[in-house]
């Protein structure tokens, strides 16, 4: 069972020992828009779900990303 | 916490752990670790080895437990638990063992890292989170050649945009080893930047080192007609024009009337055609421009064949036309972005979403495809164009062992298996024709393969189509040596197509400057593999290119005479040699731009001209551009040979020197000089200077102007100048060599 910090620790590259509920987009340098489109697509794939765009825009912290999951009923 | 105390209590009290279910010891265990694992490891690590064999699932408890035991930083443990499990022979979970090599890698342990990474798997089919342990262990270490070798692996196992946006910045922060750069600007009306991590990678792994140009957003336009603009600045070797239909016609979203079709098509071409026309004036490099694709169906359904307002034979007749405005143009190509991405799907290239993201129309997958066909022009550019393809037979020319079967017991024809080796025959033909030299390479006996060559009625390659063959039981390294010798060309234009791995193992170790690469395994995609190798492109085709195959037979036959002649001015005498030497024109600097970029060894300053260059020297006054055309009795080799002269008063100097390997070591360099000398004479030059700049290529020249008798007159960053009073110097045309328009 994969966690979202380590999918979204795999995406940008950085240590999911590092990642908190509250580490966001402002924290992570990799965490560009290039790199949002990446982390859309990986979660999709991950978590077998398909994210509208409102709600994939609003997926800006790894907290954002879990609750938003949750709500599509991916067991996290 | 109390349960918790008795339950350790329990479980270490080893002897009753024997007459519990293995399924309880288990969940027991499973509870701990949740709750405890420091002391579930202590616990494990205390236990029986034959009691944890019985442990149902033995390896998800070990990995779920180093899991847990990673999140608290007790590497330690994690560490003591991987060795139990090698001792008892139960696999870990991949991650814990890239967790844990990392956390050897942070305490300095990095041999026992590299062990742990490596496994006992082959480096190739290592996973993408492994390699990019592996990476951060070799540049820790210092070990560049590796390092970089290790971004490439990572990049061909996992091309995901954030993958390949970490490669390209790692990337950077490696010192070079490239061997060769070039300029590439990407301009898009859409969002198309991380293409250039996708290019970045693809010239990387063939020793290339791209800087890019990528223009802002949606400002193609003015980027091109501005002649000080940001791109012209950049003076791209290579630019990317990208325009994408709907961007310059959104109506195509609706139902277009045929009018509101034909006005749209004669909008964009007339726009396309202007900006292809104002590129040229302002850069020198190369232009490509992607053609239209249709991502969404169309309005009409199954009548859109069938009404004059279709849509897409309206798209195919744009693509058509925007051909033919491409060819108007020098310099300029086409990208068939349609025929590329459909090769793979445009459903597979394209996600809405990150459209309405970001603007971008490709993904990954999309842009993966582009950038492998944008180099197909970034390597004959660089000259990295390969000449010749050396082949084995059994297993990869035909089915099964000819030495065993015999000509008619080999697969090859129609008749299954067999016809896919045909195929495959074919496909070689077809790289003949535009140059590309075969040869065989095979571990037979010659009156084995000899008769299937001359004789078997599916062969589609026959011996006339080999340049050269070694059919032999020696090292296959040792044979491509002298393959590569007979042929005069570089180890490094060579491809070696094997089936055998071993044989395959050894050439690419002895022999790394030759490509060897791995066919499938099924023959049956043995021709879509050789059409998808991108090594064999020109940029454009030249009569010489044509006729190549034919005159590497009349080396063959040189060769045979040569061996009979009883002195070299015999064997000289004997071939008849023409040589005619004249000012270049238009015609020919396509064909000078040409040898500029692929001539290696007789090259004496390996400039790399393009037709650019050529064609300003062709006309400057202070230049003049000689072409070299060579015949001899079994063939007429065309034009081998150019010189670029500058001119100055009392001085004319030999900017650039260079011939073909084809017509070296036939004395030819000396009817060439002379000519130089005598029009130098003629031109009122007191003296004649030689450039030499040396390279690991040009070995064969390094001592063609003193042998000519030119004195070193400077030598400063190896870049030497050869000088030749023409007061006194004679310049004689040898003997045997009959010029011709003199």
């Amino acid at each position: 069972m994969v966690t979202v910090e380590e999918v979204i620790a795999r995406v940008f590259k950085i240590d999911s020992r590092t990642l908190v509920d509250g580490s966001g987009r402002d924290a992570i340098e990799q965490w560009d828009s290039m790199g949002h489109l990446q982390l859309i697509t990986e979660l999709e794939q991950h978590f077998g779900v398909s994210l509208s765009i409102g709600d994939a825009m609003e997926m800006v912290s790894v907290g954002k990303v879990k609750e938003i999951l949750r709500r599509y009923g991916a067991s996290l | 916490m109390d349960s918790l105390a008795v339950l350790v209590k329990k479980l270490e009290a080893r002897c009753d752990l024997q007459r519990v279910q293995p399924r309880i010891v288990q969940q027991w265990l499973e509870v701990l670790i949740e709750q405890g694992p420091e002391e579930a490891g202590e616990l494990v690590l205390d236990m029986r080895d034959d009691v944890l064999a019985t442990i149902p699932d033995c390896s998800g408890l070990f990995s779920r437990l180093c899991h847990r035991l990673l999140t608290i930083d007790r590497e330690d443990l994690v560490r003591k638990i991987w060795e139990l499990s090698r001792v008892m022979r139960v696999r870990l979970d991949g991650s814990v063992e890239i967790e844990l090599a990392k956390a050897m890698i942070r305490a300095g342990e990095k041999s026992c890292a590299r062990a742990l990474l490596l496994g006992s798997q082959r480096e190739d089919a290592l996973s993408a989170e492994r390699l990019l342990a592996l990476y951060d262990l070799e540049k820790l270490e210092g070990n560049v050649a590796r390092a970089h070798k290790i971004l490439d692996r990572i990049a061909a196992a996992d091309p995901s945009l954030s993958t390949m946006a970490h490669v390209y910045r790692e990337r950077k922060k490696l010192p070079t080893l490239a061997t060769r750069q070039i300029r590439i600007a990407i301009l898009s009306s859409y969002v198309l930047d991380p293409l250039s991590h996708y290019l970045d990678y693809q010239c990387q792994r063939v020793g290339i080192q791209p800087e890019f140009y990528i223009a802002p957003f949606n400002q193609y336009v003015q980027e091109i007609i501005q002649e000080r603009s940001p791109l012209h600045e950049f003076h791209p070797e290579i630019t990317l024009l990208s325009v994408w239909l709907e961007d310059v016609f959104p109506g195509i979203g609706d139902v277009p009337s045929q009018v509101e079709l034909e006005n749209a098509a004669e909008d964009i071409l007339t726009k396309l055609g202007q900006l292809a026309g104002q590129f040229q004036r302002y850069s020198q490099g190369l232009f490509l421009i992607t053609d239209f694709v249709l991502m969404h169906r169309g309005p009409h359904g199954i009548l859109d064949n069938r009404l004059p307002h279709g849509i897409h034979a309206w798209v195919d007749n744009l693509n058509r036309r925007l051909a033919e405005v491409v060819l108007l143009n020098e310099r300029t190509y086409l990208i068939p972005l349609h025929e590329v991405l459909s090769r793979i799907g445009i459903e597979q290239v394209y996600n809405p979403k990150m459209y309405h993201m970001a603007r971008m129309r490709l993904n990954a997958k999309g842009l993966g495809e582009l950038a492998q066909h944008v180099v197909r022009y970034v390597k004959p550019l660089k000259g990295l164009t390969k000449k010749c393809v050396v082949l084995d037979l059994d297993g990869t020319l035909w089915g099964g062992i000819v030495g065993e079967l015999g000509v008619e017991g080999i697969h090859l024809g129609p008749s299954v298996p067999g016809e896919e080796y045909t195929e495959f025959q074919r496909a070689l033909l077809n790289l003949t024709r535009r140059g590309i030299l075969l040869a065989v390479c095979s571990k037979n006996n010659m009156e084995d393969v000899l008769p299937v060559l001359r004789s078997h009625p599916h062969m589609v390659l026959k011996e006339e189509h080999f340049a050269a063959m070694r059919v032999n039981w020696n090292n296959k390294a040792e044979n491509i040596r002298e393959i590569a010798e007979e042929l005069n060309i570089g180890l490094d234009s060579l491809v070696f197509i094997d089936d055998n791995p071993n044989e395959r193992e050894l050439v690419s170790q002895v022999l790394p400057e030759v490509l060897t690469v791995t066919p499938p395994t099924d023959p049956s995609r043995y021709r879509a593999f050789l059409e998808a190798l991108t090594d064999f492109e020109l940029l454009s085709v030249t009569q010489e290119d044509t006729e190549r195959v034919a005159q590497y037979q009349a080396i063959g036959k040189r060769q045979a005479i040569k061996n009979a002649a009883a002195s070299i001015e015999d064997y000289l005498a004997s071939l008849e040699l023409h040589v005619q030497i004249e000012p270049a024109n238009t015609d020919h600097i396509t064909r000078v731009a040409q040898m500029c970029g692929k001539t290696n060894q007789f090259n004496l300053t390996t400039r790399r001209y393009q037709s650019a260059d050529i064609e300003s020297f062709v006309s400057s006054q202070e230049h003049v551009v000689y072409i070299l055309r060579v015949r001899d009795r079994f063939v007429d080799h065309g034009v081998v040979g150019a010189a670029i002269i500058s001119k100055q008063k009392t001085e004319w100097r030999i900017d650039e020197l260079l011939m073909s390997c084809r017509v070296m070591g036939l004395t030819i360099e000396q009817a060439f000089i002379a000519r130089l000398i005598h029009d130098a004479r003629k031109g009122g030059a007191e003296t004649l200077i030689g450039e030499f700049i040396p390279t690991k290529k040009n070995v064969p020249v390094r001592e063609l102007y003193p042998k000519l008798g030119f004195h070193l007159v400077s030598d400063i960053d190896e870049h030497q100048l050869w000088s030749l009073a023409l007061k006194k110097a004679g310049g004689a045309v040898p003997s045997w060599i009959t010029m011709i328009g003199d």
